[in-house]
């Protein structure tokens, strides 16, 4: 065959084969949003670390600090035994009361503890929000140590001062516990109420009946602490 | 289709004895501007906009602003042959190769979505020309024109992908993490053309040739088949399960929709002659 023909022909078919590309899509659709506006969102468990960083729970509640937005008022708080996937118990509280209690069911351990913020969409039109992967909310994770420990006593004494005036005097509830609001004072089976102090003493003195039971009651800031009670009786018999 | 394979092999067999009568091999390549019809495809993407769109904005009450991009135009195109000519007849092999495509897209700061559809044709045929001017305008130059068809099979090969996702996205609000979806589906089909076209060449010493080429294809598209194993069938883009599209590719499954490659075609293009060398 005519060499000039074979040349010219690989060259043809070379510009055939260089040319012949797949057709490119280059066009976009690019739409501009806003986007969505951060939202800070604060839960934290006042209560103190170990060097794990465990939060080390004394007693049967544990207290939060919140700081949420306006929309958000239902939390839901989840209870995960060490080690396990399924969480054993579901806590719901919201925005005014930031604390949990549990009770004797939970025993003394390990525990992962979960907030979930319910969501809300953003509403910003975009395809994460639209598809469900863009919304307000969030969720937090804490490893606690629970121990469980007996509430605390006031542990009520006296010391007399004179045959008729008595000093009681008492301790202080552990401020893990909860913040004492005031003390209140009581003759139990006499006068009722006596006083109202900030202080762990009060003077009483015994009435003409010569023996009664004084009682003291700790009242705490934490609206959901029923308050402390303990009593001594006195008598001049 | 069996049929018409069998004609245009028995056509091509016909064709192979000629060389005994023919007074040259010629061959060239041309390159052109053609525009498709491809109304299956438009529709196709059409409908995806459409349903996906209605499903969204009935949710959520928004405008939503996935819309086509690029809905199959028209492009260059290649065109090779190579055949035998013998006084006023020339008779050959033509490839051409056609491709487009289309897109429904939609992009925003947090994702992004589309729908891609690509179709290239590789077309091989037989052709006949009748030259039925040959006039000399200069010194080794002669201009001659020709009216022609060419007709043949067009071996489709189509890709269909389906894309979708988010860049930043938050865990499901009912705790399912996002998957990206990337889903990509070929399809094939074989279609048949016949096209008539007329043309001008300019010619050099009898060797080398200007081509300017003018025809309208007419194709008969054939069915598109799934090539691959997928077996999708819904796609969902949220934990909401509500479908925004629907696709169906089963492996060999047979669709009523073609790429229809019927349009103008132009070009331009060089070529050449040489004699042929008969044996002692």
């Amino acid at each position: 065959m005519n060499k000039k023909l074979i040349h010219w022909l690989w060259i043809v078919l070379l510009l055939v084969f260089c040319t012949s590309c797949e057709y490119e899509l280059e066009e976009t659709n690019f739409v501009e949003i806003k986007k969505p506006q951060d939202i800070n969102y604060k839960i934290q468990i006042k209560a103190p670390t170990n060097g794990n960083g465990e939060y080390i729970i004394k007693y049967f509640f544990i207290k939060f600090d919140f700081e949420l937005p306006n929309d958000v008022n239902d939390i839901i708080f989840r209870l995960y035994r060490e080690n396990e996937d399924y969480n054993f118990n579901t806590f719901y509280t919201n925005k005014t009361s930031p604390y949990l209690s549990f009770s004797w069911w939970v025993d003394p351990g390990k525990y992962t503890l979960k907030c979930d913020i319910p969501s809300s969409r953003t509403n910003t039109g975009s395809l994460a929000d639209m598809a469900g992967y863009e919304y307000y909310g969030k969720t937090f994770e804490w490893k606690i140590v629970i121990q469980q420990n007996p509430i605390p006593s006031l542990n009520l004494r006296y010391d007399r001062l004179s045959d008729t005036t008595f000093k009681l005097s008492w301790d202080k509830p552990d401020t893990a516990y909860g913040e004492v609001d005031r003390y209140e004072v009581y003759d139990y089976w006499h006068s009722g109420k006596l006083g109202t102090t900030q202080e762990t003493s009060y003077v009483v003195t015994l009435s003409q009946w010569n023996s009664t039971y004084f009682v003291v009651r700790a009242y705490f800031k934490e609206s959901f602490l029923s308050p402390l009670e303990s009593e001594v009786y006195i008598s001049n018999y | 289709m069996k049929n018409q394979i069998k004609s245009f092999f028995i056509l091509f067999c016909i064709a192979l004895s000629f060389p005994t009568q023919a007074q040259k091999f010629v061959f060239g390549y041309s390159l052109g501007k053609a525009n498709y019809q491809m109304g299956d495809m438009k529709s196709l993407l059409e409908n995806d906009v459409k349903n996906i769109v209605r499903v969204v904005n009935d949710n959520f009450d928004t405008d939503f602003q996935y819309k086509n991009t690029e809905n199959f135009p028209g492009g260059l195109f290649h065109d090779a042959y190579f055949g035998l000519q013998f006084s006023f007849h020339e008779i050959g092999l033509q490839y051409n190769y056609f491709t487009t495509g289309g897109r429904n897209h939609l992009a925003d700061y947090s994702g992004e979505m589309r729908r891609d559809i690509v179709f290239s044709g590789n077309a091989l045929g037989l052709y006949y020309k009748a030259h039925f001017l040959s006039v000399p305008i200069a010194k080794d130059f002669c201009l001659s024109a020709y009216a022609g068809v060419s007709t043949g099979p067009i071996f489709n090969e189509g890709n269909s992908d389906y894309f979708f996702d988010l860049y930043n996205p938050q865990q499901s609000q009912w705790g399912g993490e996002f998957e990206k979806i990337d889903e990509s589906y070929k399809w094939n089909s074989v279609n048949w053309y016949l096209q008539p076209n007329i043309g001008l060449q300019f010619w050099f010493k009898n060797t080398v040739s200007l081509n300017i080429n003018a025809g309208y294809l007419f194709d008969s598209p054939g069915k598109i088949r799934t090539a691959d194993e997928n077996t999708i069938d819904i796609i969902y883009i949220s934990d909401y399960y509500r479908p925004l599209t629907v696709i169906s590719s089963s492996p060999g499954k047979e669709y009523n929709l073609g790429a229809n490659w019927s349009g103008l075609r132009l070009s331009v293009g060089i070529g050449f002659a040489f004699p042929v060398i008969k044996s002692k």
